[in-house]
């Protein structure tokens, strides 16, 4: 837990990674680091066999200042996530200030929406971002915050990496995936890749309201035997399933981290394993306990 | 003799798919360098590949999709086009510029409610009387384009139709004239950046810049909040679109260059709209973008200021001649 908040703690806005880049580098140092122009952290753990990969979202949605009212409110625009979702949210800036995020009375659109700093919006500029700020809190088992959810797999990624294992690995700390520009660019630049799990988050809906509950928070890991963009490979696919881990099957509408790497250069064979969440993709997720202990512990397993 | 080029580009008819008009013209205007036409329809010009510049030739037009039995067309767009600026516009159809009004029924048959047309409600009357007749001028499959207007509208604007890009295309011919890189003019920029990412994996560049026009929207009443850009405040560098984040770094040298020189700059206050750097990010090469103001984006009436243009023009030549 301690670990997970560390990382929740560290600046990590959609094209702004830096900050977190460098922690998760200092704590994978003893590993080859290789350089990525577009930001992702690429660690390479040496091993036996063929090169795998596992890739991670490594940054958040966040917003960006758009303008600068007189009177010292923001306007801005939102990355990755929908604007109406953060409507009364409070609001971390680069700064450290906080805010409000709000909207004009009876207005829906985002351009009617402001961040309320308090006071002149004195120190900031139009670029600068914010991100929501609601810290990781965890209760009975569950474990709730903004970005829970991929907060969780960056720690069972980090786990796993730190863990004893034996196979040749590449660790891929995407940055820019919460629009969906994250780069493939380096591939060029490693061995072939013969294996890629996607460590994805996934809805869970076993939560009142919903008529068919697919995914549940607590039933473990979620092996996707297809979504948007991998149709899961049957061999890894196989292996995973053979693992001593608490799992589920799922069928996702939603698209992997890694699909990007999956299509890139050739093609790589790729599975994705998913954390569920519920509330996955709204300002404030909730993941249990237990899937992500399962969740590292089936990246360890798979990469002994 | 910027403002000639300009012209003969914006004239030039360059739907997406349909740019060898506005690609003969350019390739024309450039004498001292190798160049060649890809697969995508790209011309490239070959130079140091440190940095490619990259500007798209293509505009947004319509192409014809059916001919009904009483001589008029139906169309689809090319590109994204807001129907609500097509009623009642003057297009050219096929090589041999068939001239037609797009249209619908008149105000006075109008229900007080009735919605915003659809393109499948809007046609193009040639004039014909028969489908036959229609048939015998245009065919399924041509392209037409806006009515070819350029007009100065006093205070340095400039009016006309493809502003976007063909002033990008027009800042970058200038450009390569002093400066020996790489450049793309691209094409089918418009329907999904389809040229780009072939142009920057045949160059490979260690950097590149796309040169573009952008969303402004700063007429009445709009307030300084809806409005992304502003005509007249200077070249506008992107942080975040669509479809790409351009490079920090090199967003940043823009900056400082603009700073140091006393160019007024300004940022896109946005992250709607996309452009060539997103197909070119995706094959891996850092990008950024500038672009000018341009009101009326994507409509057959675009607006520029030259003030913007001659400073964008000035912004890019000393970023050539003093970064790379």
């Amino acid at each position: 837990m301690k670990l997970l908040k560390e990382i929740a703690s560290k600046n990590a806005a959609v094209g702004r990674e830096e900050e977190l880049c460098e922690f998760l580098a200092a704590e994978l140092s003893e590993y080859e680091r290789i350089e990525d122009i577009h930001g992702s952290l690429i660690v390479h753990k040496r091993g036996e066999g063929e090169p795998v990969m596992v890739a991670v979202a490594m940054d958040t949605p966040a917003v960006f200042v758009t303008h600068i009212e007189e009177n010292g409110f923001l306007r801005f625009c939102a990355a990755g996530i929908d604007a109406k979702k953060l409507s009364g949210a409070r609001v971390k800036m680069a700064n450290g200030a906080a805010g409000i995020i709000a909207c004009e009375k009876g207005k829906e659109s985002i351009t009617d929406m402001f961040i309320d700093m308090g006071g002149s919006g004195r120190g900031l500029s139009t670029s600068d971002f914010g991100t929501p700020d609601i810290p990781l809190a965890e209760t009975e088992g569950f474990i709730s915050g903004f970005e829970a959810g991929s907060r969780a797999c960056l720690r069972a990624v980090l786990g796993a990496a730190l863990a004893k294992t034996g196979r040749d690995v590449y660790f891929v700390f995407a940055a820019k995936s919460a629009t969906k520009r994250q780069s493939p660019a380096f591939l060029e630049k490693l061995p072939k890749i013969s294996e890629l799990i996607s460590i994805d988050v996934s809805a869970a809906s076993d939560i009142p309201g919903e008529k068919n509950t697919i995914v549940k928070a607590g039933g473990g890991v979620c092996l996707r035997a297809m979504d948007k963009s991998i149709i899961a490979d049957r061999e890894i696919m196989n292996k995973l399933d053979a693992l001593p881990v608490k799992a589920q099957r799922e069928v996702s509408d939603r698209t992997a981290i890694a699909a990007p790497l999956h299509t890139a250069y050739g093609g790589v064979p790729a599975v994705s394993a998913a954390l569920p969440a519920r509330y996955c993709g709204e300002l404030c997720e909730m993941v249990c306990v237990e899937d992500i202990k399962e969740l590292e512990r089936l990246i360890t397993l798979y990469l002994q | 003799m910027e403002i000639q080029m300009l012209e003969k580009l914006c004239r030039s008819n360059g739907v997406s798919g349909n740019e060898g008009q506005v690609r003969t013209l350019i390739n024309n205007s450039i004498t001292n360098r190798k160049t060649h036409t890809d697969v995508m329809g790209n011309l490239l010009v070959e130079g140091d590949s440190r940095v490619m510049l990259a500007a798209h030739m293509d505009e947004v037009g319509l192409i014809i999709s059916r001919i009904e039995d009483n001589g008029f067309l139906r169309f689809k767009a090319v590109g994204g086009i807001d129907t609500g600026v097509l009623i009642g516009k003057k297009v050219f159809i096929g090589e041999n510029k068939i001239a037609g009004i797009i249209g619908i029924k008149a105000i006075h048959l109008q229900k007080k409610d009735e919605a915003a047309p659809e393109e499948k409600e809007l046609y193009i009357d040639i004039g014909a009387d028969s489908g036959e007749e229609a048939k015998a001028l245009a065919a399924l499959g041509d392209y037409a384009s806006f009515e070819p207007i350029f007009e100065d509208l006093g205070d340095g604007l400039i009016l006309s139709k493809a502003l976007d890009d063909r002033a990008g295309c027009a800042i970058t011919l200038s450009l390569i004239k002093k400066h020996n890189v790489c450049c793309a003019f691209t094409a089918q920029e418009e329907v999904g950046c389809r040229g780009a990412r072939a142009a920057a994996e045949f160059f490979r560049p260690k950097a590149a810049i796309v040169v573009e026009a952008t969303i402004c929207r700063d007429v009445y009443p709009a307030q300084p909040k809806d409005s992304p850009t502003r005509l007249g405040a200077g070249p506008v560098i992107t942080f975040m679109d669509g479809t790409s984040i351009p490079n920090r770094k090199l967003r940043a040298s823009l900056e400082d260059a603009a700073d140091k020189h006393g160019i007024a700059w300004q940022y896109k206050k946005t992250n709607m709209g996309g452009t060539d750097a997103g197909a070119i990010s995706a094959a891996g090469i850092p990008v950024a973008i500038v672009a000018l103001p341009c009101r009326f984006l994507h409509s057959p009436s675009t607006v520029i200021s030259m003030k913007d243009y001659e400073n964008t023009l000035k912004l890019l030549d000393i970023w050539l001649s003093e970064v790379i």
